[in-house]
């Protein structure tokens, strides 16, 4: 029975926001005259209700599901990534040098070598906040979020210079090779990338569930120093969970790239970007797997849903932006509420002044 | 614990018929509007091969950006009152997505602003281009023409390549500004304008959104423009350039301006969407001149701007559309549609808005220059002067400019 209940809080605590912030949308929709029920069916039967949306949906949820799990593992252990959007970034980008560069590959090699790349290349950019706080105790969350900034220029100058395709009208590196190409399935959107996601996240809900690094990661997010007095060592395992983190944005932002974008380009990552769409996704799934692959897979469906209601009805895409906002606002208090106990705090107030008034 | 059961499920009662609601009303709604916009196409068109009208979809910079979007349409919108083509503007972040989908939906005619070809062109990812998957929808794109096979033979028969010679209106605003500034006491009151004169003057600015051939391709022209001036005048100049303005922080714009104006420099010239405006108010603020770009913006803020380097793109929007009403699409399906001056689609502004603060004694003087532009614009026509077309892919040489320094290009 206790088991239930906390379930059922979970699917609370899922579904509470993300309604909230349809109903909301509804009204403004509604205000600006158009039909919101409409405007929604378009959007869910769409993205999620037709065989073509739901594998394109599917396909979007990949690089999110990644992200968010990134952000999750270390949100655990209250270390706070903030530079998923950069290390998926500059992870992507070393994939498409590798797949322009390199040629001649057979197709499963050339995807390995970059998907590689940019692992490798996320887990060493997650590895200067990691040493910093591991060793001199300098605060992750200004490292990481400061390092993106960094990471939006290092691109810029690269895919401007060296890499740039003289032939692109825009700022653009070389297109991909063939090879390098997750290939889409059946003429559908899905790619094997999709399913690359899968497993990771299959490995991850082992790591977060069943493995000793994640009971410790939730010691350490619990109580670090108790979790050193315990025998634990604590720094060593900061560094081990930010390149975890560093390993799957950079999995994330690669295998974007590889199946949807095929070239590097400024606007990449999109606005909000991949890593920052992840930390909603990991505040709404509660950095818990299974809820992380539900949000993914809902604001995949949000945001292929936007495409659609641009196409078929007269709402502006901007509409999903508010919504986002929406959500996001939501969860923020949501956020806070579980790190400041607000709503305990409001009620304990009121009840006070209540028991005054009666007074009185 | 019997109260919190309670409220949730009291909640995902709730959640369940809201869902009810939701997708009983769109089923039905769905069909009745889908069913009715066919017939009123049908009703309204006539001919059969028509279907849901023309689809556009916008760049990032979005349908309100006050030139490139904006002004295509303004082309679609004149088609629709003149010719009765319904239209239907995307904005999107999924262009490959958005094209499969709206020619999916069976629009005949789609015009595609943003710079994104792979997937239509070439295929990614193992399929086929949608240009073949869509082989009797027209797709229209800008600015490049990757339709092309490495013999230079087409592509794709139902893609169409939209080109403008902006490079030859960039250079047309080079030399306006050179002319303008070599003459600015003559011709402007001298209490309207704080123009640095002499040697010090001789300094013009241009920010860029991105180092890249759609960007560059203004600078070079431009920087010719001025070259070619300054040549027969036999004075020199100084061109600076900052391709990394970006395309929305104005008020970075107005600062980098600012460096160029307190520097001496008399003309900023932006590509660099949004960044213009913060131009354009600097401009005003230190009383020198700016030039915008893609629609005509002089009268932003009147007397400020010199001259606005024109892509009009609702001039090949409304061309296209009167094809595709007309059953003409032979006529431009597979080919590059290349706008130069005298089309009307590209060149600089009337100058109506700046020539009203000419004064009385500079008016000989100003006809004087619009006489020269006009020798320029013809022998621009007849080929005499070549200007670098660096979206073409052409190599731009600096060195050849014996009259203009570029030191941070």
């Amino acid at each position: 029975m206790k088991k239930n209940n906390t379930l059922l809080k979970n699917i609370f605590n899922v579904l509470f926001p993300v309604i909230s912030a349809l109903i909301l949308g509804g009204i403004i929709i509604a205000t600006i005259g158009e039909n919101p029920f409409l405007t929604y069916s378009v959007m869910i039967k769409k993205s999620l209700f037709s065989l073509d949306g739901l594998l394109k949906t599917l396909h979007f949820a990949a690089p999110l599901i990644l992200t968010g799990l990134a952000i999750a593992i270390t949100f655990k252990a209250n270390i706070f990534n903030m530079g998923v959007e950069g290390q998926a970034v500059l992870g992507a980008f070393f994939a498409g040098v590798v797949g322009f560069t390199v040629k001649g590959l057979p197709p499963v090699l050339h995807i390995t070598l970059c998907v590689l790349t940019g692992i490798v290349v996320g887990m060493l950019f997650a590895l200067i906040p990691a040493l910093l706080k591991a060793y001199f105790n300098v605060n992750e969350m200004v490292v990481t979020l400061m390092l993106n900034y960094v990471v939006v220029e290092i691109v810029k100058f690269l895919s401007q210079g060296v890499f740039k395709d003289p032939a692109s009208g825009y700022v653009s590196t070389y297109p991909i090779a063939e090879s390098a190409m997750f290939k889409k399935i059946f003429g559908s959107n899905l790619t094997v990338f999709f399913f690359i996601a899968l497993i990771v996240f299959g490995i991850m809900y082992i790591v977060f569930n069943k493995s000793k690094l994640g009971y410790e990661v939730k010691a350490i997010g619990k109580n670090p120093e108790f979790s050193e007095a315990t025998g634990m060592n604590v720094s060593k395992k900061i560094i081990i969970i930010m390149l975890i983190s560093g390993a799957i944005s950079g999995l994330a932002g690669a295998g974007f790239l590889m199946s949807e974008k095929y070239r590097f380009t400024l606007d990449f990552s999109g606005s909000p970007g991949l890593g920052w769409d992840g930390m909603l996704i990991a505040l709404l799934g509660s950095h818990n797997p299974v809820g992380i692959l539900v949000a993914a897979v809902f604001y995949a469906a949000l945001k292929t849903g936007s495409d659609y209601i641009g196409v078929f009805t007269n709402v502006p895409k901007d509409i999903v932006g508010v919504i986002q906002g929406i959500l996001i606002l939501l969860l923020s208090v949501k956020f806070f509420n579980e790190q400041f106990h607000l709503f305990e705090k409001v009620k304990l107030l009121w009840k006070k002044s209540s028991s005054t008034d009666f007074n009185k | 614990m019997n109260k919190i059961t309670k409220k949730l499920s009291f909640l995902l009662a709730l959640i369940m018929l809201v869902s009810m609601v939701f997708t009983g009303c769109s089923d039905s709604k769905a069909g009745d509007s889908s069913a009715s916009s066919t017939n009123a196409s049908n009703s309204s068109s006539g001919t059969a091969d028509l279907g849901p009208g023309i689809a556009l979809i916008t760049s990032a910079a979005g349908p309100n950006d006050k030139g490139y979007n904006q002004s295509a349409i303004a082309g679609l919108e004149k088609a629709k009152s003149d010719l009765g083509i319904n239209y239907k503007v995307v904005e999107t972040t999924d262009i490959p997505g958005s094209l499969t989908q709206l020619a999916g939906a069976g629009y005949k005619l789609i015009f595609s602003l943003e710079y994104n070809f792979d997937a239509l062109i070439k295929g990614v990812g193992g399929s086929k281009p949608i240009a073949e998957q869509y082989p009797d929808t027209t797709f229209v794109i800008f600015n490049d023409n990757p339709n092309v096979n490495d013999d230079g033979s087409v592509k794709h028969k139902n893609v169409v390549s939209v080109l403008f010679d902006v490079h030859e209106a960039s250079f047309m605003a080079g030399a306006l500004a050179t002319l303008v500034n070599e003459n600015a006491a003559k011709l402007f009151n001298s209490g309207d304008y704080s123009f640095t004169s002499g040697d010090a003057g001789r300094k013009v600015g241009f920010l860029g959104g991105s180092k890249s051939n759609g960007i560059t391709v203004f600078g070079y022209g431009f920087a010719e423009g001025i070259n070619y001036v300054a040549k027969e005048l036999n004075v020199n100049y100084t061109f600076y350039s900052d391709y990394n303005a970006g395309f929305s922080d104005s008020a970075a714009g107005a600062t980098k301006a600012n460096t160029y104006y307190s520097d001496g420099a008399n003309i900023v010239y932006a590509v660099a969407g949004a960044v213009g405006d913060g131009v354009d108010a600097k401009a005003k603020e230190v009383k020198k001149l700016s030039i915008e770009v893609d629609a005509n913006k002089d009268a932003n803020q009147p007397g400020n701007i010199l001259t606005s380097v024109l892509k009009n793109t609702e001039v090949p929007v409304y061309e296209i559309a009167k094809n595709f009403k007309d059953n003409a699409m032979d006529k431009v399906n597979g080919k590059v549609l290349s706008y130069n001056l005298s089309s009307g689609a590209t060149g600089i502004t009337d100058l109506s808005v700046i020539e009203s603060k000419v004064t009385a004694d500079g008016k000989a003087k100003w006809d004087e220059i619009k006489g020269q532009l006009k020798t320029i614009s013809d022998k621009i026509a007849s080929g005499e002067i070549k200007v670098t077309n660096a979206q073409a892919g052409e190599k731009f040489d600096k060195a050849k400019l014996a009259n203009l320094k570029m030191p941070n290009d």
